[in-house]
């Protein structure tokens, strides 16, 4: 398990690095690279938003609930839990 | 004045609501763990949600534009290193998965665990002075926004800031992380709005779009507008700095409350990895709109603080304006709350109530409720309001007092490396290198502050600075990569010393999940 962690960390050092020497090569002027990943972080952006935004709205239906009836946070958290 | 009836009706709908979320969640608070870690129950999307919330407050997004108002598209490396790391983070649980394990509620708790109470003790201290320092300019940024966006009058922004603490103060006393949590989610959905119609009506604008905003970069800046290798006031220093930082900087306490919050240590990796999606994005667009306030009023000598939101309230129409106003009085308040809770969370556990326990001479155990001996829970948390009130009255002094040396970025990071430089050592090399222990962790906290600290003092007093240190006043990369050097340098040498007088505490991770 920690070995495999290595690993991951390993290949993120390889990819950084690969990155870093197209960018070093200048295979694309700057402002194309700025652009691309501006659109893509946009798009990544949007995406998490959309998704969190729909899943996390029960959490938050569910937290109010809870409140609502006077239960502490602690009290909500073993109940979920043991659910 | 740039806005209508219909835009300050939208911002007073969603501050009435968050006052209403706050009084309701007084009742969710039954002791410390329930008002610092919302009683350890956080679900992934919400704990998602609040964390891309803290870390996108007003203030970053101030800052953020700022630096793409000074430096053109070169700040955008910041969101590409951002997502390495926390990719990283989010694949091997660096850091986040172990301390989520121990159970701790503030980073310092786990100096006590793994080194001694003194060690916690001094953690405390530096956080508390580095946190605080770092926040010194959140308020003020963020009444400069309102002022600016609003077109009132420059001499208000004073009283704007003192208005925003007070609403912010209330409903975190009132809920503490229950507050936060909520408040959190609603920013999140409102900011994401409010990004998403302001880059669309900047990238549509006549007077603006990507085209117009590149060729502004080109005539102003010029290639190191673009190019953030050959750009002097970033370089390789700076993006070795923006990745070390990325990876230490998840020991941030209010960063740090989130996984902490989580359901369990996996939980917690998944909140990172998920984030990861979002964090090029939270940096770039704010920096884009600092590009377009550039390109807007074509003056590079403007106040970006000011020039950013007197661009939006101008092109923004009636309803959007209101709309993206809700979203930035949300991230105002989202890390405002955030920040003050952890900054006194650390305070009241890690100075106040170790204090105590020394002086009551009670034994190192931490007991069911989560206390150490010192303060009992309930008295923790009347301390922690007590101690949000008087940060929040600093904060309004500081803000209204201080003068930045460079940008409010390089100002944020310098005091973030107060307390990270000592992390490399204490929290990094105490939780994956078996040799760290007491004397290395001291040394770690203090030489590790001392860099930074010096900076901020020195750039004060540059006159009598002698010439051979003036490279550690003048580059604020520097200096951040220096302290985080120093910081684990002294841990491995003090430690590999010390190891027969100071054998280290092992701590079990066997049964991780």
């Amino acid at each position: 398990m920690e070995a495999q962690r290595w690993k991951d960390i390993a290949r993120f050092a390889l990819l950084f690095a690969a990155v870093a020497a197209y960018v070093e090569l200048r295979l694309m002027p700057w402002k194309e690279i700025w652009q691309t990943v501006f659109i893509v972080a946009s798009i990544m952006f949007y995406i998490i938003v959309i998704a969190v935004g729909f899943k996390g709205f029960g959490d938050v239906a569910q937290m109010l609930r809870n409140m609502a009836a006077g239960r502490g946070a602690s009290e909500s958290a073993a109940d979920s839990k043991n659910t | 004045m740039h806005l209508s009836w219909i835009d300050y009706a939208i911002v007073l709908i969603y501050v009435g609501g968050t006052i209403i979320a706050g009084t309701l969640a007084r009742g969710a608070i039954k002791g410390i763990s329930d008002f610092l870690v919302a009683g350890r129950g956080l679900k992934t999307h919400m704990a998602v949600a609040t964390m891309v919330s803290t870390g996108l407050g007003l203030v970053t997004v101030m800052y953020m534009a700022e630096e793409g108002f000074k430096y053109g598209f070169v700040p955008f490396v910041f969101g590409v290193m951002a997502l390495i790391t926390t990719l990283i983070i989010g694949r091997t649980g660096f850091i986040v998965s172990r301390l989520r394990h121990l159970q701790i509620m503030t980073v310092p708790e786990f100096y006590e665990l793994k080194y001694s109470r003194g060690v916690r003790l001094l953690g405390g201290i530096i956080l508390t002075l580095a946190g605080t320092l770092n926040m010194g300019l959140f308020p003020i940024l963020g009444s400069k926004f309102v002022v600016g966006f609003t077109g009132l009058d420059k001499e208000y922004v004073n009283f704007v800031m003192v208005a925003m603490l007070i609403i912010v103060v209330f409903y975190t006393l009132m809920g503490g992380m229950v507050s936060v949590v909520l408040t959190d989610f609603a920013q999140f959905v409102l900011l994401a709005l409010g990004f998403f119609f302001g880059t669309y009506i900047i990238l549509t604008h006549p007077q603006l779009g990507w085209d117009t905003m590149v060729q502004a970069v080109q005539t102003h800046k010029g290639d190191i507008g673009f190019d953030p290798i050959a750009n002097p006031g970033y370089g390789i220093s700076m993006i070795l700095f923006l990745f070390c930082v990325g990876l230490v900087g998840v020991v941030w306490q209010p960063e740090m409350m989130r996984p902490l919050s989580a359901e369990s240590p996996k939980v917690a990796r998944r909140v990172f990895w998920i984030s990861a999606a979002t964090v090029m994005g939270r940096a770039m667009v704010p920096m884009f709109w600092g590009i377009a306030a550039l390109a807007y009023f074509g003056d590079p000598d403007l106040d970006p603080h000011f020039a950013m939101p007197e661009m939006l309230g101008k092109i923004l129409p009636i309803g959007i304006a209101g709309l993206m106003m809700a979203g930035m009085f949300a991230a105002f308040m989202s890390t405002h709350d955030s920040y003050l809770l952890a900054w006194s969370g650390v305070i009241v556990r890690d100075v106040v109530s170790p204090i105590k326990a020394m002086i009551a001479k009670s034994g190192g155990e931490r007991s069911e409720d989560g206390t150490w001996g010192g303060l009992s829970s309930e008295r923790e948390v009347y301390w922690v309001r007590a101690i949000v009130v008087i940060l929040a009255a600093f904060l309004a002094i500081f803000g209204a007092l201080y003068q930045l040396p460079e940008t409010a970025f390089r100002f944020m990071y310098v005091t973030g490396s107060i307390y990270f430089s000592g992390c490399v050592g204490t929290v990094a090399l105490g939780l994956y290198w078996k040799k760290a222990n007491t004397p290395g962790a001291y040394c770690a906290l203090v030489l590790g502050a001392l860099v930074p600290l010096n900076f901020l003092i020195m750039t004060e007093y540059q006159e009598m600075v002698p010439e051979f240190l003036l490279p550690l006043v003048e580059d604020s990369n520097l200096v951040g990569l220096t302290s985080l050097i120093v910081g684990g340098l002294s841990m491995l040498v003090v430690a590999s010393l010390t190891q027969r007088s100071h054998p280290p505490r092992p701590l079990d991770f066997s049964d991780m999940e």
